[in-house]
C-alpha cells in the first residue's frame, strides 16, 4: 500500500492519528492527488482505525463521525463549512467543503473488517468556479 | 509629463510633473469597477442566492439593497482596497530613465507605486470589471463568492487558513480579490500540489506553509514585492516607448532590469545611478 505522494504535514496527520481515533490532518494536495500517508501505512499506522459493529447504520455512523472529525482537524478548514456528504458506495463518502471561489471535493474511502473500519487517505479534486 | 497605458485590467499613469532631487515620478493604476447590485427575486425583501451563483451551491439568505447601503458598500470596498494597494511599492528605476534637470544637477526618479479604485454603478460608464455583489442577511457568515461575485462581508477580517499551530489567518477577501484583478495568482502556483498547468484555485496553490498561507495571495494579508508585478510591467513598457533622453541616456552596461522595492528609494544623480546606489535617506541639502 505504498503511494508515493507524501507530504510533510500528513507525518502528523499519522502520529495524531495513531494515538486518536479519528486523525486529524489537511487535506491532500492539488486535484486528484492520492492524500500521502503511505510511507507510514506501510509501517503499519493506520490513517485512523474504530472499532465498529457490523451493521450498515453502525458503520455508517462510523465513517461519518471519523470523517467529521477528521475536517475539524484540518488546519485549512476555513471557508463555508461543509455542504453536502454523500455516500458515493458502502465504503466511501464525497464531502463537498466550499471555500471561496472553488468547492473541494473529498473522497473518503474506508477498509471494512469484521467489527473495525480504518479511513484510508482521502483524496480531493476541485470545482472551480 | 504624464504617460497613459490602457491595460485590460487597469489603465496606467506615469506622471513626471512632481519630480524633483527629492520626489519620485508617480506611477498609477487606474482600475474602474463596475458593480451591480443582486437583490432578492421578485422584488421581495428577502430570499436566498446560491454559492458561486451556481445552481449546484448551497442557498443562502440574502437582503434587498437599500440605496444607502448599497453606496456605503461601495464606498467601503473602494476606500480600504485602495487604502491596501496604494503606495506600498516603489520601482527601482535601474534603467535610468526619465532623467530631470534640478539646476545644473541631473536626477533619475524612481516610481512611486500608486493604486487608485474607482466604483460606481455598472449600469453607465466604462469599467475594467463588473461585479455582482449580493447582500448577505446578518445570519449568514459566509458565502461563496468567485472573481465576479462578491458578497457584502466581502470587506471583513475573517479567517481564511489556520498556521501550523491552529491560529486563524485572517484576511480580508476583496483585497485578495483586487490582488487577482490586478493580474496576481495565488501564491503558491508552480509550487508542489500547485502547477501551472493545473488548476490553480486548487488548495495547494493557497499555500501549504505558515509563510505562504499569510501572503495576500495566500489566506492573509501580507504584501510581498511580488505583488507589485503590474506596476512594474507598466514602468517597463512606459520605459520601453520613451524615446532617447537629451537629459541623460546611460551606457547599455549601467542599466539593469527595475525592481520591485517596498521601500522608498529617493531620486539618484548620475554617480548614484551609475555606482548602483539605493538613496533610501534623504542627504542633507538634497
Ligand atoms: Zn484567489
Amino acid at each position: 500500500m505504498l503511494h508515493a505522494t507524501p507530504l510533510g504535514r500528513w507525518r502528523s496527520f499519522l502520529t495524531i492519528a495513531a494515538i486518536a481515533v479519528a486523525g486529524c490532518s489537511d487535506r491532500s494536495a492539488a486535484e486528484n492527488l492520492q492524500a500521502p500517508a503511505a510511507a507510514e501505512t506501510a509501517k503499519g499506522a493506520p490513517m485512523a482505525e474504530q472499532k465498529c459493529e457490523n451493521d450498515p447504520t453502525s458503520r455508517s455512523l462510523c465513517m461519518i463521525r471519523m470523517i467529521l472529525d477528521h475536517v475539524a482537524q484540518d488546519p485549512d478548514r476555513a471557508g463555508g463549512g461543509i455542504s453536502e456528504i454523500k455516500a458515493a458506495s458502502s465504503t466511501s463518502y464525497e464531502v463537498a467543503l466550499p471555500k471561496e471561489g472553488r468547492i473541494v471535493h473529498r473522497t473518503y474511502s474506508f477498509e471494512v473488517k469484521e467489527g473495525s473500519i480504518r479511513m484510508n487517505a482521502p483524496t480531493e479534486r476541485v470545482e472551480s468556479f | 509629463m504624464v504617460l497613459r497605458k490602457r491595460y485590460p485590467r487597469y489603465d496606467a499613469f506615469l506622471d513626471t510633473r512632481n519630480c524633483s532631487s527629492r520626489t519620485n515620478l508617480d506611477l498609477t493604476l487606474e482600475m474602474r469597477m463596475g458593480f451591480r447590485p443582486i437583490n432578492p427575486a421578485g422584488g421581495a425583501n428577502t430570499g436566498t442566492y446560491n454559492d458561486y451563483g451556481s445552481s449546484s451551491g448551497t442557498p443562502r439568505q440574502i437582503v434587498k439593497w437599500t440605496a444607502a447601503e448599497w453606496n456605503a458598500w461601495k464606498a467601503s470596498f473602494c476606500s480600504s482596497a485602495q487604502a491596501y494597494w496604494d503606495a506600498k511599492f516603489w520601482i527601482d528605476n535601474r534603467q535610468g530613465a526619465f532623467a530631470l534637470k534640478v539646476g545644473k544637477d541631473v536626477f533619475i526618479p524612481n516610481g512611486y507605486c500608486r493604486f487608485k479604485l474607482i466604483g460606481s454603478d455598472a449600469s453607465a460608464g466604462f469599467h475594467h470589471h463588473i461585479i455582482d455583489v449580493v447582500r448577505l442577511a446578518p445570519s449568514e457568515n459566509w458565502f461563496g463568492s468567485h472573481s465576479t461575485l462578491y458578497d457584502s462581508k466581502d470587506t471583513n477580517l475573517v479567517p481564511k487558513a489556520y498556521d501550523s499551530k491552529g491560529k486563524p489567518i485572517l484576511q480580508r477577501a476583496h483585497v485578495h480579490e483586487v490582488g487577482h484583478l490586478l493580474g496576481l495568482g495565488h501564491v503558491a502556483i508552480g509550487q508542489r500540489g500547485c502547477p501551472v498547468t493545473g488548476d490553480t484555485n486548487a488548495s495547494p496553490c493557497y499555500g501549504t506553509s505558515d509563510q505562504d498561507k499569510k501572503s495576500v495571495m495566500g489566506g492573509g494579508m501580507r504584501l510581498d514585492t511580488i505583488h507589485g508585478t503590474a506596476w512594474l510591467g507598466a514602468f517597463n513598457d512606459f520605459v520601453a516607448a520613451q524615446p532617447q533622453s537629451p537629459i541623460y541616456a546611460p551606457a547599455p552596461a549601467k542599466k539593469r532590469a527595475p525592481q520591485v522595492l517596498m521601500r522608498r528609494a529617493y531620486p539618484r544623480t548620475v554617480a548614484e545611478f551609475e555606482a548602483g546606489t539605493l538613496v533610501t535617506k534623504l542627504l542633507p541639502g538634497r
